[in-house]
């Protein structure tokens, strides 16, 4: 086999991925939704660092700060309002904030500190000649009361309230950033929010890793939910040449799109789905090609093959609601019928048919030759217990790949299609010394 | 003499957050107490409470004390699983200024960081910086109380804490208010009130005129954790302060002695993993642990809420445990022994809170026997009525009756009686009382 070929399975068998990838993504962002992922690590995350065991959890008070309160959302849950319509009495639910700026964190934080140790004034009882608190006419405590706070400056109104905590490595800490500001409120704020952006893009790391066993349990999912059997892909990639050739010029299509784009778009499930959506539609008119895509061919057509602002403009409000979801699902589900990939349920094909009686006479036939067809064929009688391995094979490869995520696959695609242009290149040169 | 203002004098504003996760160990269920982490857990959302609480009052539905039991969590839980202090105090505002617009209230801080091994999520001196906050929202009306435990405070260090704490004051129009009005005690959570360790503190609060409040009932919180026996030495002298040249104290630890040798020999004081410590810890509350305080601080001013529970006043009340431990160990009521010290010491009060709630029942003495509390004179011949104090303990008797329905109970049966000098029972226990019993 040629070079260019298994290039070209390659690269069809990652656009495949690719595309469920992005359906298993919708998926994962819909249950992150569902259950606030985001806005639970968010706040395990603040926990951890601002549980000060040696002072004050910060962190519980940080949550029911005026700030942050204001940007936390109330909401109903569907299963509450069926439950109203009963006349129950229902609660809407909490849901954090899925994101704090670190500037917000960091005001937030100075006011926490300067609130509790800062605000304070002292007052001392008097006391009378038998050394109990004297009273006025009354009846009421008489007090002294001490140094009333100074107007001294942000940092060092910190730097005071600081230095009343407990010892601990979190006043250890604020104690440093005290130092570094060199008395510049600007330079403290900007200093507490670098250590937040720092911390917080670790957290994002975690949030991945956590991730990873949900995606692949979703990857298993959306592998046996559509039928999508790896092994049987390559097969039929490598002998349906026209698939492979349509799946192949998708690639490229993407590839150019997303060699236009900015990294935060390209890791957009909504730009993902466009990304197929305008290759589709320039291969081939398709039913799922909406509007907007159309828009975004034109300008592909006029010489602009980056639909980067229209983009922006979709992905701006794409990634947010359930409704949303479901109409990605559909346009994923819709790619895939239009590019014709052979995946789904079927009493005629493999595994329904091993157990279907509309296909007995396959079981009776005898199949030869190494075709399609052929291959199909063999596959669907299903009396070859390989076929079974294979099958299972098929389905445990594509739910693992597809539990990378598409970001992965669209990456690997550019890769794949900028080898394959080099290798083509090579062949081009020596064709027209040829000529 | 300034203007008394209507108080309620107990009443609670802590969260879920602010409790151990075995919290629920407090239930006298075995099953639930050995799940008690996952059943918070579950209660922490609205739909596993719905069907928590159904369960629950299914299961307590042949049993009234049971049931009675399982509302008052229930009610408890359903607040306090609201967000913040903050919320639950604003809850008992909105009812409590109905009733008077300048009304004052008076929360009860517990330090449930020693209740069990582990401290809650949200510690006792987070729990603390939260009500300073709120009391810096609502100066005038909200008055905390700092929580004590001699393994938090102790000795001069502890002193240090608590004298920074209670000389922390706002000032609103021009008029000095003190962050914290008082201390209160929990002792069921694990200490005797009279702990050398606090000794301190009390002399110090005597001083400083600072009154001191404290749980009195059989049931309610209690020491979770699994080492009983280390908290209850049989030898006393380990934690009683030092013996004066006193009659009655000697008797007092005389008797407290004879009481913990009596439980171990009984086997009720005995270290268990899922905190079944239900008996041992009516030890620790017992009205005659604060003898030796009365003794050494006879200025301090010590209330002793609940008048002891209902079950302490009602014999009737009692489930078979209590009938038991009666018998046994402890056969005078509870109630029956704060009269006789409220009679003897004349800086003892009691407050009608949560006991309040049976004043409405026909078949209960509550009622009956209150007012026969408060028509009882001391030593000096002044009826006890002028040291009763008016409380609900909100939020734990939601289940039982309504904050607005216990104020409009209360209001209505004492608003009819006075003392002999023709002082009106509301009046002095919403009022005079609670301005003599916090100085202001």
């Amino acid at each position: 086999m040629k070079i260019n070929s298994i290039l070209d399975i390659c690269l069809s068998l990652i656009v495949v991925y690719a595309l469920f990838s992005i359906l298993v993504s919708i998926l994962n962002e819909c249950l992150s939704q569902f259950y606030d992922r985001r806005s639970k690590l968010l706040r395990e995350a603040i926990n951890r660092i601002m549980d000060d065991k040696l002072n004050i959890n910060y962190a519980a008070l940080f949550f029911n700060h005026f700030s942050i309160q204001t940007i936390t959302r109330y909401r109903y849950s569907a299963g509450s309002q069926v439950l109203a319509l009963f006349g129950a009495k229902v609660h809407p639910k909490e849901k954090g904030p899925q994101y704090i700026s670190s500037q917000t964190f960091a005001v937030v934080l100075i006011d926490l500190i300067i609130q509790q140790q800062g605000h304070q004034k002292i007052g001392i009882v008097e006391m009378d000649a038998q050394g109990f608190a004297k009273l006025d006419a009354s009846g009421k405590k008489i007090y002294t009361l001490g140094t009333a706070e100074g107007s001294e400056g942000l940092v060092a109104h910190f730097a005071k309230s600081v230095a009343a905590l407990q010892p601990s490595p979190f006043s250890d800490l604020l104690a440093s950033f005290i130092s570094r500001a060199k008395n510049d409120p600007e330079k403290l704020k900007n200093l507490i929010a670098d250590w937040f952006d720092t911390y917080m893009n670790q957290v994002s790391g975690w949030y991945k890793q956590k991730q990873r066993a949900k995606l692949l349990l979703l990857g298993f999912i959306v592998a046996i939910g559509l039928n999508i059997d790896s092994v049987y892909l390559i097969k039929v990639i490598s002998m349906d040449d026209a698939l492979r050739e349509n799946l192949v010029a998708t690639a490229v299509q993407i590839e150019k799109d997303t060699r236009a784009t900015n990294d935060s778009i390209r890791q957009s499930t909504a730009a993902q789905i466009r990304f197929f959506q305008i290759a589709d539609s320039i291969l081939g008119s398709s039913a799922t090609v909406s509007k907007d895509v159309f828009q975004a061919k034109g300008r592909a057509d006029s010489g602009l093959p980056e639909p980067m602002k229209h983009l922006e403009k979709i992905v701006v409000h794409a990634d947010s609601s359930f409704k949303k979801y479901r109409s990605q699902i559909e346009e994923v589900l819709g790619i895939a019928a239009d590019l014709s990939l052979p995946v789904g349920w079927s009493p005629t094909t493999a595994p329904l048919s091993w157990t279907s009686d509309t296909t007995v006479h396959l079981k009776q036939k005898r199949f030869n030759g190494s075709g399609r067809l052929a291959y199909e064929q063999r596959r669907n009688k299903g009396q070859d217990p390989w076929v079974y391995l294979y099958y299972f094979l098929g389905i445990v490869i594509t739910a693992v790949s597809l539990s990378f995520g598409a970001p992965f696959w669209f990456d690997l695609l550019t890769k794949f299609v900028n080898i394959r242009h080099a290798a083509s290149k090579p062949l081009e040169v020596k064709q027209t010394k040829t000529n | 003499m300034s203007t008394a203002k209507f108080t309620n004098v107990h009443l609670h504003v802590f969260t879920a957050t602010c409790v151990p996760k075995n919290f629920l160990r407090i239930l006298p269920k075995k099953t639930i107490r050995k799940i008690a982490p996952y059943v918070l857990n579950l209660l922490s959302t609205w739909a596993g409470r719905k069907i928590i609480f159904g369960l629950a009052k299914l299961g307590a539905s042949k049993d009234p004390i049971q049931r009675k039991s399982v509302d008052k969590y229930i009610s408890f839980l359903n607040i306090g699983f609201r967000k913040t202090q903050q919320e639950v105090f604003e809850l008992d505002y909105a009812v409590t200024r109905a009733e008077d617009a300048e009304a004052r209230m008076v929360a009860l801080t517990i330090n449930m960081d020693y209740m069990d091994e582990e401290a809650p999520p949200m510690n006792y001196r987070t729990q603390i910086a939260d009500v300073k906050n709120i009391k810096r929202y609502y100066p005038t009306a909200f008055y905390p109380m700092y929580g004590i435990d001699p393994r938090h405070l102790s000795g001069e260090n502890g002193l240090a804490i608590l004298k920074k704490e209670m000389e922390s004051i706002l000032v609103h129009n021009d008029e000095v208010l003190p962050y914290f009005c008082g201390l209160k005690l929990y002792p069921a959570l694990g200490y005797f009130p009279f702990d050398q360790r606090l000794q301190l503190i009390y002399a110090y609060a005597e001083k400083n005129r600072i009154p001191l409040m404290s749980h009195c009932t059989r049931v309610g919180s209690q020491y979770i954790g699994a080492t009983i026996e280390s908290l209850i030495p049989e030898d006393l002298s380990l934690v009683y302060p030092s013996p004066l040249a006193d009659a009655t104290d000697a008797a007092t630890k005389l008797k407290l002695e004879g009481r913990i040798k009596k439980y171990y020999e009984m086997g009720w004081i005995k270290n268990s993993k899922i905190g079944d410590n239900d008996y041992a810890c009516d030890l620790f509350g017992h009205p005659q642990n604060y003898i030796p305080i009365l003794i050494r601080f006879p200025k301090l001013k010590i209330c002793l809420a609940h008048m002891g529970g209902s079950t302490e006043i009602d014999a009737q009340d009692s489930d078979a445990s209590v009938r038991e431990i009666r018998l046994v160990a402890d056969p005078q009521l509870w109630f029956d022994r704060l009269v006789d010290m409220m009679v003897q010491y004349e800086q003892l009060y009691t407050d009608i809170s949560y006991t309040l709630s049976a004043f409405g029942e026909e078949k209960s003495s509550v009622l009956k026997r209150t007012l026969a509390l408060m028509r009882t004179k001391d030593k000096n011949g002044k009826e006890l009525a002028y040291r009763v104090l008016f409380g609900t303990d909100f939020f734990m008797t939601e289940q039982e009756m309504r904050e607005a329905e216990l104020i409009a109970l209360a209001k209505s049966k004492l608003s009819k009686e006075t003392t002999l000098e023709g002082d009106n029972y509301w009046v002095l226990l919403t009022k005079s009382n609670v301005r003599d019993y916090l100085g202001m």
